[in-house]
């Protein structure tokens, strides 16, 4: 129960030992020292409330060792799940990390590439001219559109319907 | 009554029950967080081979690393949930 979790283990048990010791006290005490003449006059009202406090220990035992074992499990799963996620931020540093590495190894060979594309342009320019329509498409395919022009196999340039 | 009402009130809050365990949701690694780039275009009138040559590089390189951030994806949560899988069980 709600209230419950604001009590510490140490409370709740003494609340409900004080309780269950006082009520059995009390119950055998009533029945067992009815030869006392003094005592004898108090045992009707001796023997309810023992009885009373009895039965309450009883229940409250239960509902306490209920209790008890559901922080228990609690407790446990707590830190289960601790443990759980010092791994997960473990494991999200390393991928992190590998992520990052590999990111700046394409960075690398995009680089290494374009020098590549730097020391043959010459070469490169003079052996090939890009013609408009393969700007067009080339761009148009670098923004996902519909193409606006088609090339025919005579090369020929068409803007499409 | 203002009494009468907090006492009520407590008597109903006995029968509520909270939810003692914290799980905090787990954080993405800060390098899949980032947005992939988006593919250069060349110049129209551009018609050099070389130039035309170095967009293209380029656009392999943004997918390169957009593949790298999707897969990481997936391998973030396979692990994650592995690790909690195994934790739970």
């Amino acid at each position: 129960m709600f209230l419950l979790h604001f009590l510490p283990d140490w409370l709740l048990s003494g609340f409900v030992n004080t309780v269950l010791i006082s009520g059995a006290v009390l119950t055998v005490i009533s029945f067992f020292t009815s030869w006392i003449p003094f005592i004898n006059q108090y045992r009707i009202p001796v023997q309810v409330i023992g009885t009373i406090l009895l039965t309450c220990g009883v229940y409250f035992k239960g509902g306490e060792t209920a209790e008890l074992a559901w922080r228990e499990r609690t407790a446990e799963l707590q830190q289960k799940i601790d443990a759980a996620q010092v791994k997960s931020a473990e494991a999200t540093q390393r991928l992190d990390q590998e992520v990052k590495k590999s990111k700046q190894v394409v960075r690398d060979n995009t680089q290494a590439i374009k020098k590549e594309i730097a020391q043959n342009a010459q070469q490169l320019d003079s052996e090939c001219r890009v013609s408009d329509a393969a700007i067009s498409i080339h761009n148009e395919a670098a923004l996902n559109k519909k193409p606006k022009v088609t090339v025919t196999f005579d090369g020929k340039i068409q803007n499409a319907k | 009554m203002q009494n009468k009402l907090i006492l009520l009130m407590v008597i109903l809050i006995v029968g509520c029950s909270s939810v003692p365990v914290k799980v905090k949701f787990p954080e993405a690694p800060e390098e899949l967080t980032k947005t992939c780039g988006d593919l250069t275009l060349v110049k129209q009138d551009d018609h050099q081979f070389s130039n035309f040559l170095n967009v293209v590089v380029d656009n392999y390189g943004v997918y390169y690393e957009c593949k790298i951030q999707a897969d990481g994806w997936k391998r973030w949560y396979d692990d994650q949930r592995k690790i909690f899988n195994e934790a739970l069980k």
